[in-house]
């Protein structure tokens, strides 16, 4: 049978053109013969391709929304308005800091701005166990993705056993919340428990906690300690930082 | 899920004209804007790039509802900035052009519900699908575009130039037949 004919049953199976009968026989036919399996494939990759399609003609639409350049939302503005102010009195106190620092630091970075541009959030997937059906892990995932720092604080901070991927939760969500401190101390946490899922990482993450603090030598000893990890990846940034440092 | 996004995604679920007054909505929405604006700002992104990462984030917002990848567990609004955020820290990683630290560790399997973990889907089918999206004309462009977002053929026949329903059906169905010989290297 051409090719031409049984992309066009594909095509009509797949926008719903056939009969219940026509469609029964046809995913019976579909299961066993592997010229259609090929032309199922072959349909698939084109929906792949209407899907670009179809997110171009949003974009496109979308471009033509957009407000003119000089113009801005009421919401905006406001937070810019306030941001503005708050930016406008920490470069006056930044440029004094820095004029001072400058004498004896000559960089054109602070440790902070650079842990600030070498930090990356986790992506914290939800948990699917059967085992342990967790619900409080994945409501406290949830709260990550919604950047609930404080539920995870308030839930995890005052618990004195808890799981590697809790302390890891809890870590990060400290460091959103810039308490430094307490990000190094659960950090600490996982980098003693030595567990190499976890240890590594959360090296780094107290290297760049201890950059915010200002603490550059521990940093340096965290940064050279990863200049000789396993993982490529972290050896690489670990050496980058270095290197700005 | 509330009542308000209950509707929205229900608006583009159905597509077309319905699926376009949400997105007006969702783009003009001045909540959404200055929280995205801030989180963009907060990330050290500069006020030039919100406009492209808000409608690219909308773009994917959309796409992902339509593919049922959205499973309700945040509200849209709260997605829209976790789609955002991930485009943003894709963009700021290409600009610096540094090496992708493995900052991501799944907690237990790959598969997520709302992780918009497919952000760069679009982006990355785009290159892969380029030759073939090079080889369809316009026309087929246009109508496969139109009827993926659920536009009706009487809807696709006004805003093309065909001339009614039955014409625009037959054409798509060519388009789509036309797509699957480039696929397999058979177009002429």
């Amino acid at each position: 049978m051409s090719n031409n004919h049984l992309s066009d049953k594909i095509i009509r199976y797949h926008q719903g053109e056939m009969a219940a009968a026509e469609r029964q026989a046809f995913e019976q036919e579909l299961s066993s013969d592997e010229q259609l399996q090929q032309l199922q494939a072959d349909y698939e990759v084109a929906q792949s391709a209407v899907d670009v399609l179809a997110y171009d003609e949003l974009r496109s639409k979308l471009r033509k929304m957009a407000p003119p350049l000089q113009s801005s939302t009421r919401a905006a503005s406001s937070w810019r308005a306030a941001l503005s102010y708050r930016l406008a009195i920490a470069a006056t106190v930044l440029l004094l800091l820095v004029a001072g620092a400058y004498l004896w630091w000559p960089t054109t970075s602070t440790p902070a701005s650079l842990a600030t541009s070498f930090y990356e959030a986790p992506n914290f997937s939800l948990v699917r166990s059967e085992q342990t059906n967790d619900d409080q892990l994945t409501a406290l995932t949830t709260a990550w993705q919604q950047a609930d720092y404080t539920y995870i604080t308030q839930t995890l901070g005052n618990s004195d056993s808890l799981k590697a991927t809790e302390t890891q939760l809890l870590a990060h969500a400290y460091y959103q919340q810039q308490e430094w401190d307490k990000a190094i101390v659960s950090f600490t946490t996982l980098v003693d428990q030595q567990d190499e899922r976890y240890a590594p990482l959360a090296r780094w993450h107290r290297a760049l906690s201890y950059l915010q603090q200002g603490q550059t030598a521990k940093a340096r000893v965290d940064l050279q300690l990863l200049r000789g990890s396993d993982n490529a990846a972290l050896r690489a940034q670990a050496g980058d930082l270095l290197e700005e440092l | 899920m509330s009542a308000p996004d209950n509707r929205i995604l229900q608006q583009i679920a159905e597509g077309g004209k319905s699926l376009e007054q949400v997105m007006q909505e969702l783009y003009t929405d001045e909540q959404c804007r200055g929280q995205a604006l801030s989180l963009l700002l907060r990330m050290g992104g500069r006020e030039q790039d919100f406009e492209d990462i808000f409608q690219d984030g909308i773009a994917h917002l959309i796409m992902n509802i339509r593919k049922e990848k959205f499973k309700g567990e945040s509200s849209i609004k709260t997605y829209l900035l976790s789609i955002c955020k991930h485009l943003w820290m894709n963009k700021s990683r290409q600009q610096a052009n540094r090496k992708t630290l493995l900052v991501s560790q799944p907690l237990a399997s790959e598969t997520s519900t709302d992780s918009p973990e497919d952000i760069l889907l679009y982006q990355e089918r785009r290159q892969t699908l380029q030759v073939l999206l090079n080889k369809i004309g316009d026309p087929c462009r246009r109508i496969l575009s139109l009827w993926s977002l659920s536009y009706s053929m009487d809807e696709i026949s006004q805003l093309t130039d065909y001339k009614n329903a039955a014409v625009v059906r037959k054409k798509k169905h060519h388009c789509l037949q036309q797509l699957m010989m480039m696929v397999r290297g058979e177009d002429s």
